[in-house]
């Protein structure tokens, strides 16, 4: 009941950014950021796979947001501005990881082509690999292996609950290609661990045989 | 909706991904829902498509996060060592409490207070005479302030007093040398004029003799 009333009670996000923009308030933008972190370091984590470096991305968000606080429309909603800040900077760190080769983003192409041999290609941090379990290790892998494009929507819309709607103003794409490229993200998905899983079927008896 | 047959053309309209999307995630009217669900219950093709869809949905729920740490606040070392002092400050308490009896507990109170209070009996005199030395040392400064004030003004009134009467005296002066000099004058004239009358006397004299001779000459 306090809490419910305290929320009540509590500034909106637009109202303490609309402090932030004008005065530069410190503590405003403190309890904007203690609202958001997680969120924020969730998607941070699901894009790149990488505690540390979701981290580090969320930190760099946050700081980003501040220094373009002249930026941000009143009219919009502070999320819609925060989510477009981190999807970038996420975009930009998965580009730098392209180029030191430390993962094929363009696995899969527009049409969703894609082999086994990519599955593998992305090695998760250790602490995720840890607390992940098998089956969610092949699924993370096999996320890693979309289309970043596919994938903040999946992020967007499966982990982090927005509407279609709203990932579209976060994207600046219309609702609808939102929906197609959800549709066919989860194909993909869908598709490519109907295949590992026929895989290790089919390798399994073998393994049985030569152990006999 | 959106009515697409991207299978047999011509055969069926099938649901659009786009709607199937909205279906699967609720963000659909109802009225659109139902009217999927009718379709679905009778195409086969479509059911196939929505299992597979599915099949992705579960997939995903099955990556779940490791719990990610809070960041450090700056607080907290404080916060560590302040419950644990909290610990050992309630731990003692209710061991005193534990091994004390009441008794003698109150005895020492009233010792306690008997002392505090004659403390503060003391020191109220001691504050009552410190009072007292300081207003008389207070009215002594002033004292002399004040003395030193009046032997000021009466030095000055002494020394304006010697200024007038000097001046006074000069004046004075001034006007005897003056006066003196006056006299002089007049004494110098009123010498002039005695030998002047006494020359005219004595001319008077000699003629008034040459006259009275003549005539007894004559005869």
């Amino acid at each position: 009941m306090g809490r419910l009333l305290t929320s009540w009670l509590a500034p909106s996000d637009e109202q303490l950014m609309w402090r932030v923009k004008l005065d530069g308030d410190a503590q405003a933008f403190a309890r904007l950021m203690a609202r958001w972190e997680k969120p924020i370091q969730r998607l941070c984590l699901r894009m790149t796979g990488d505690t540390h470096r979701a981290e580090d991305l969320t930190q760099t968000a946050f700081t980003r947001v501040f220094t373009r606080r002249a930026d941000w429309e009143p009219t919009g909603k502070f999320s819609t501005f925060l989510w477009r800040v981190a999807l970038n900077l996420c975009h930009d760190e998965l580009r730098r990881q392209q180029r030191r080769g430390e993962m094929s983003l363009d696995a899969l192409d527009e049409d969703g082509d894609m082999g086994t041999d990519s599955f593998a290609a992305a090695e998760p941090s250790p602490d995720v690999q840890a607390a992940a379990s098998e089956h969610g290790e092949l699924v993370r892998r096999a996320l890693a292996t979309l289309s970043p494009r596919y994938r903040e929507v999946v992020v967007l819309r499966h982990y982090e609950g927005l509407k279609f709607r709203e990932i579209g103003a976060v994207l600046g794409i219309p609702e609808g290609t939102v929906k197609s490229r959800m549709a066919e993200a989860l194909g993909q998905l869908s598709q490519l661990l109907k295949q590992v899983n026929e895989d290790e079927s089919c390798k399994r008896p073998t393994l049985e045989t030569r152990a006999l | 909706m959106q009515k697409t047959d991207t299978r047999n053309a011509g055969a069926v309209n099938h649901p659009s991904a786009e709607d199937w999307m909205g279906f699967l995630y609720g963000e659909i009217p109802a009225a659109l829902r139902h009217e999927l669900g009718d379709h679905l219950s009778q195409c086969p093709t479509c059911r196939q498509q929505l299992k597979s869809w599915r099949a992705g949905m579960s997939a995903l729920d099955e990556w779940e996060l490791p719990v990610i740490p809070r960041a450090p606040r700056h607080w907290q070392p404080a916060l560590k060592w302040a419950s644990a002092a909290a610990v050992v400050l309630c731990f003692g308490f209710l061991l005193g409490r534990q091994t004390s009896s009441a008794a003698s507990e109150l005895a020492a109170l009233k010792a306690s207070v008997a002392r505090i209070s004659e403390t503060v009996e003391r020191d109220r005199e001691a504050s009552a005479v410190n009072a007292i030395d300081e207003a008389t040392a207070v009215a002594q400064a002033e004292v002399a302030r004040l003395m030193t004030d009046y032997t000021h003004a009466a030095e000055a009134v002494r020394t304006e007093d010697r200024r007038t009467t000097s001046l006074a005296l000069r004046q004075m002066e001034l006007r005897l040398s003056r006066l003196r000099a006056e006299l002089e004058t007049v004494a110098v004239n009123t010498e002039d004029s005695f030998q002047q009358t006494q020359e005219g006397l004595a001319n008077l004299v000699s003629l008034t003799i040459s006259e009275g001779t003549k005539p007894e000459s004559n005869q």
